[in-house]
């Protein structure tokens, strides 16, 4: 610990320039050429995060022009916006403080969250910067449009958003003598990459030495038949196909496949490659993991914060991201409840309209609320919102939760008129009353809680081997916004 | 009511005619011909040449689909009425259907395999001992081009890719209906679970919601 410390002290004074303000940087659509640009725009000598308030224009664009090629000390540029030391009102979210001198207040664990379109024009995307360093080094780069997902676990990054002097400077994972890949598979895609470490900073927090998989790394070459499984599966390997430029994944269990697969060669997940590519045991410490656990404080889990938002929509919408759950006065999550949720699987049980939904989640990865019922208008078959919900009058819904108490509480969404809604401001990118899944079949045991869901609400999740509001972890907690 | 309309009235959706139509209309750049992709389009012919020349789907691979011979293990009747009793319990917790809705005495029964990592992968057999539907569930994602064959495992995931982009699925869930194929699924780390079936092949008076495979069993 204390070596670690000294190279972060050392790397202290290091700042790093932003390159635009996150809301302007993040409306790139213009394809990989736009997205490898603004990476190598991004690159500089780093330390700690970089300046700036959520909404600031004042981010200075600074070309890269002096990355050192080794462990070479930074040249380093003076912080253009200081990070505050006595917080603002908890209510404003700050980014800007370097994990190893946190001023006191929120800004030591929260940082702004941004809920827009992604990368390639998806609505409701929360997403966040991140910034990567090679494992103690100053060779470092913020990526923006980064997707925070309760869905899933670990940090995932496209190879296209990455300079490539950073991709070479990451070390890769090794297992049996091989170079480690990873696999990770959805229901519409794969991705496939290598896996290496970094030195993991999202806002105030650092994750050391983290497992991350760059997807649609070269050096993995080509996947498997396994994870594509037998070419079923496509690619999501690059930013636009995937959505984003990676996500960081805060689901409550600390690995992306845990046990099983330090014992087990599980189809679909580790790989070693040289010719043809073989499934690999991996030992817990080496799998692509959650970095909240990393963090040296505040790390049991994680809040997301997002205010109430208007029912037209808005182009974007700002909220807080806070690390840990009841570590510190704005994380408490006072007024929660902790919904049952099930150790391995993670899912929750909702009953919603008399029916029940025993696989239901509640997922910030998921752009919209995706359930299937009959008692909803859907859209016009002909519109361009077919399969949405299309409701005369929006309709102010609840979904019954069990609790870890035993007991249940009653939450509400909403569900609006997606053709207007949608259709009135194509530009907007943060909708809170987008439902779709409309299905014949009534139930589809599953309600998929998107961002919609989110808004005016905290949902926090509290870590398995952790505990928070007088609960044992893995599972998720729904409060007050 | 015939059976061919009953099964219809499942699996009639707005959802499924819009996103033929979006995929008739889609570019073809998916069609991208490899040599991995025309051997899954030659899975696809010989499954379809099984239908008519039953000899040739039992290759020694034993690659399974959907209305194909089973591949899985055999259940023992004892084992197949309590599936079939946990299947009418389903039945009424989640959709409020008659209890009638599983079908009538024997017109189907079950084929289960346990993989190591812990998910169970279960075929459904109608009278005919072809595969009208299979479900899945447990900690990691079968290999769905084996258990729905990979004509149907590519057209599921092209079109939950298609329902993500349009705002209509995530990653992680996608519910699919179609006249000839239907499908509902979560997969996303440490779980998967679905249930996929063959309309046209679904025994009478059998809901689908009782083919999914419930969280206790």
């Amino acid at each position: 610990m204390n070596e670690r410390n000294n190279i972060v002290e050392q790397r202290e004074p290091g700042v790093e320039i932003r390159t635009g303000g996150k809301v302007r940087v993040s409306r790139w659509t213009t394809g990989a050429a736009a997205l490898y640009m603004s990476a190598i725009l991004a690159l500089s000598a780093c330390g700690g995060s970089g300046g700036g308030t959520p909404g600031s224009s004042a981010a200075t664009s600074t070309p890269a022009t002096n990355v050192p090629a080794t462990n070479a000390p930074a040249s380093n540029v003076p912080a253009s916006n200081p990070p505050a030391t006595n917080t603002p009102a908890p209510s404003v979210p700050v980014t800007n403080s370097p994990a190893t001198n946190p001023p006191a207040g929120a800004s030591s664990y929260a940082m702004a969250i941004t809920v827009e379109n992604g990368v390639d024009g998806e609505r409701n995307v929360p997403q966040v910067s991140v910034q990567l360093c090679a494992p103690g080094t100053s060779i470092c780069q913020t990526i923006d449009n980064i997707l925070v997902d309760t869905g899933s676990t670990g940090v995932r990054l496209a190879s296209a958003a990455l300079d490539p002097r950073l991709l070479a400077a990451l070390p890769q994972e090794t297992v049996s003598s091989g170079t480690l890949n990873a696999c990770g598979q959805f229901v519409d895609g794969y991705t496939w990459g290598t896996v290496r470490t970094a030195d993991v900073t999202i806002g105030p927090k650092q994750a050391r030495s983290l497992p991350v998989q760059i997807f649609g790394d070269p050096a993995a070459g080509s996947a498997p038949r396994a994870c594509t499984d037998n070419g079923t599966l496509s690619a999501e390997d690059t930013p636009q196909a995937f959505g984003t430029n990676g996500v960081i994944g805060v689901a409550e269990l600390l690995q992306d496949c845990g046990t099983t697969c330090t014992q087990l060669v599980v189809p679909g997940n580790y790989y070693t490659c040289s010719g043809s590519c073989q499934g690999v045991k991996v030992p817990l410490s080496l799998q692509v993991s959650n970095p909240v656990a990393s963090f040296a404080q505040d790390n049991n889990g994680v809040v997301i914060d997002l205010p109430q938002i208007g029912v037209t929509g808005q182009v974007s919408a700002a909220g807080t991201l806070y690390f840990g759950v009841g570590t510190e006065p704005d994380n408490a999550m006072n007024g929660a409840v902790a919904l049952q949720t099930d150790p391995d699987s993670l899912m929750n049980f909702v009953t919603y309209n008399a029916m029940s939904y025993p696989d239901s989640f509640i997922d910030s990865g998921s752009n919209f609320v995706y359930l299937s019922t009959a008692s909803i208008p859907a859209c016009p078959a002909s519109s361009s919102v077919a399969g949405m919900y299309c409701p005369v009058s929006a309709l102010n819904l609840s979904a019954t939760f069990l609790t870890m108490s035993s007991s249940t509480i009653s939450e509400a969404f909403a569900i609006g008129d997606a053709l207007t809604i949608l259709g009135d401001n194509p530009a907007f990118g943060a909708f809170n009353n987008v439902a779709a899944s409309v299905s014949s079949m009534l139930t589809g045991n599953t309600i998929d809680f998107g961002i919609p869901f989110f808004f005016g609400k905290s949902i926090g999740l509290v870590n398995e081997g952790q505990s928070a509001l007088g609960k044992n972890g893995p599972f998720v907690a729904v409060g007050p916004g | 009511m015939s059976a061919p309309q009953k099964n219809r009235k499942y699996c009639q959706s707005l959802d499924c005619s819009s996103q033929l139509k979006r995929e008739m209309g889609m570019p073809t750049k998916k069609v991208r011909i490899s040599s991995l992709w025309c051997r899954v389009a030659l899975h696809g012919a010989v499954v379809r040449c099984g239908l008519t020349i039953g000899a040739l789907t039992l290759a020694p691979s034993a690659f399974a689909a959907l209305g194909g011979p089973p591949t899985l293990e055999t259940v023992s009747p004892q084992a197949t009425e309590q599936i079939k009793a946990r299947a009418q319990q389903m039945i009424l917790e989640t959709s409020g259907a008659s209890s009638a809705a599983i079908g009538a005495e024997g017109a189907w029964t079950v084929r289960e395999s346990k993989l190591p990592g812990g998910t169970v992968e279960r075929e459904y057999l109608g009278g005919d001992e072809r595969v009208f539907a299979v479900a899945w569930r447990g900690p990691y994602r079968p290999g769905l081009s084996n258990l729905l064959g990979p004509t149907y495992a590519m057209q599921m995931s092209q079109r939950a890719f298609a329902q993500r982009k349009d705002g209509l699925g995530s990653r992680e869930r996608t519910v699919q209906m179609s006249s000839t194929f239907c499908v509902r699924a979560i997969s996303r780390q440490r779980f998967s679970a679905g249930v996929a079936w063959l309309p046209s092949r679904l025994p009478v008076g059998l809901h689908p919601d009782a083919l999914s495979i419930p969280s206790s069993s």
